[in-house]
């Protein structure tokens, strides 16, 4: 990603990455022609985003080692019931700000006003809403949540007990299949027509 | 002002917080990986629990019989089952250098699996904003499927089969094929039911939409609801096995001279000659 400067009609520059608020990067970037400065500040989502990407912002001294992505992402084993998402701030809110690690130039307000200008407008940005849209949508039993009718049950009783595991696997991967989290006798009927 | 697309036409774009170029690395590692891999063979099915890890497992193990040198990646990241079934589950990664060294199964095969970062039966768990993980996931999902094909010293292979997760007939592609563009193909594991003419012809739909080539059916538990109705071309059937379930259970591979071993051994050289 980068900006143009539409004054000077350039690319500006990346400078610097930071963390001006916890699940959010500060990436700044300038200008050589007229010496503007902009961070772009993100929210969690898309600091996951970026993070994704496997890549360090600025180049890399060593070549990536191996499974790097996957280690740094993976959740550590904490006992805490603290830990992970709960402390993740909704994206619709405003994110907490932090000061600023490092001093910038006089000419630029700096991080910390930066972002707390983002929080004012973070509301409304776009790519949140778009967000908050698409969970809306995204909402489906996840895998291994099948139900089962108590009718449904009986009839699995009649399959002999030695394949029964087999045929309730693949009946529940049926109703994962159509996006339905509970096996009941319509369903049973159509595994019937399936597989007999 | 100029508008922006004249303003791109006339200023060079510098790739200066060298991200483009990390990316170019990242692909490149993964095709010198590639390289040394003379056939990467997809094992694919409509749905979870009809027998896609079964198959390629057992698959991976005939062809290895044969002497030749045949490895196995577990692609499903959400539901690992290639480690047990091979005997594997204790096996666990912390790798620290460039390159991590494949787990060795029986007769010798080359195995990577999510299962060898995750404490076992527990699922995994990413560090992130959950409730914004259809904005991230797919892309972590994507970075790690990369790293399993770039930092895993696979060495010369044969044959690399890839257990691919569920869900042949889904509405995206699946991410790992970014970084294989020139797989051999895919094996469609099925199971026998009046619908298999219309799934077989779905998946044959769906692989052309890929550009993946079918290599062939197999069509497991054929036995299992009656009557068969498998598709004449059809690989091989794999009936229910009590022999089978128990050595997927304990991870001890069956005897060779044991009749599924035996359907597996035809499968793989019905594959061989397919790939040649
Ligand atoms: N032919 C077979 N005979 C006996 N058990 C089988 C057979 N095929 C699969 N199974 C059992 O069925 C279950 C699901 O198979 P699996 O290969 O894990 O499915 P998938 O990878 O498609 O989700 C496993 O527990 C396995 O032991
Ligand atoms: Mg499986
Ligand atoms: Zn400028």
């Amino acid at each position: 990603m980068k900006f143009v400067c539409r004054t000077c009609e350039r690319f500006m520059n990346y400078q610097d990455i930071e963390l001006p608020a916890e699940q959010s990067l500060g990436i700044t970037f300038s200008c050589d022609g007229c010496n503007a400065s902009f961070s772009m500040v993100t929210n969690a989502g898309e600091t996951q985003m970026v993070k994704a990407l496997g890549v360090t912002l600025g180049g890399r001294e060593a070549p990536a080692s191996a499974f790097e992505l996957t280690q740094g992402a993976l959740k550590q084993d904490e006992p805490s019931a603290a830990n992970g998402s709960a402390t993740s701030p909704p994206v619709n809110q405003p994110m907490q700000s932090a000061p600023a690690p490092h001093p910038t130039p006089a000419q630029t307000p700096d991080a910390a006003s930066l972002a707390e200008g983002m929080q004012a407008s973070m509301g409304k940005c776009p790519f949140a809403n778009r967000m908050a849209v698409d969970t809306a949508r995204q909402e489906r039993p996840a895998d291994g949540t099948v139900q089962w009718s108590d009718g449904a049950l009986r009839r699995l009783q009649n399959v002999p007990g030695e394949i029964r595991p087999i045929a309730r696997q693949l009946i529940e991967g049926m109703a994962r299949d159509k996006g339905t989290a509970v096996v009941d006798d319509s369903l049973m009927d159509e595994a019937r027509d399936t597989f007999m | 002002m100029s508008d922006l697309r004249t303003i791109l036409d006339r200023i060079d774009f510098t790739d200066d917080a060298l991200v483009q170029k990390q990316l170019a690395d990242q692909h490149s590692r993964v095709r010198e990986r590639l390289a040394q891999i003379q056939n990467i063979v997809l094992g694919m099915s409509g749905k979870g629990g009809g027998g896609k890890s079964t198959v390629t497992a057992n698959l991976g193990m005939a062809l290895a019989r044969t002497g030749l040198k045949v490895g196995i990646l577990d692609a499903d990241l959400n539901g690992p089952s290639i480690p047990h079934m091979l005997g594997l589950q204790d096996q666990n990664w912390r790798p620290n250098g460039q390159q991590v060294e494949p787990a060795i199964g029986p007769s010798g095969l080359r195995v990577a699996s999510m299962g060898f970062f995750l404490d076992q039966d527990q699922p995994v768990r990413w560090d992130g904003p959950t409730h914004l993980s259809h904005v991230w996931l797919g892309m972590l999902e994507s970075g790690t499927l990369r790293e399993f094909l770039g930092d895993v010293h696979w060495g010369q292979l044969d044959v690399l089969l890839v257990d691919m997760p569920p869900g042949a007939a889904a509405d995206k592609p699946p991410a790992i094929l970014q970084f294989i563009p020139d797989a051999a193909g895919a094996v469609f594991v099925t199971t026998p039911s009046k619908v298999t003419v219309s799934v077989v012809r779905r998946s044959v739909a769906y692989a052309n939409d890929l550009g993946l080539r079918i290599l062939g059916l197999v069509e497991n538990f054929a036995d299992l609801f009656g009557e068969s109705n498998a598709a004449d071309d059809c690989l091989q059937k794999i009936p229910y096995d009590p022999d089978l379930a128990r050595s997927l259970d304990t991870g001890e591979p069956l005897p060779a001279n044991h009749p599924a071993a035996a359907m597996f051994d035809n499968l793989a050289a019905k594959l061989m000659e397919t790939l040649r």
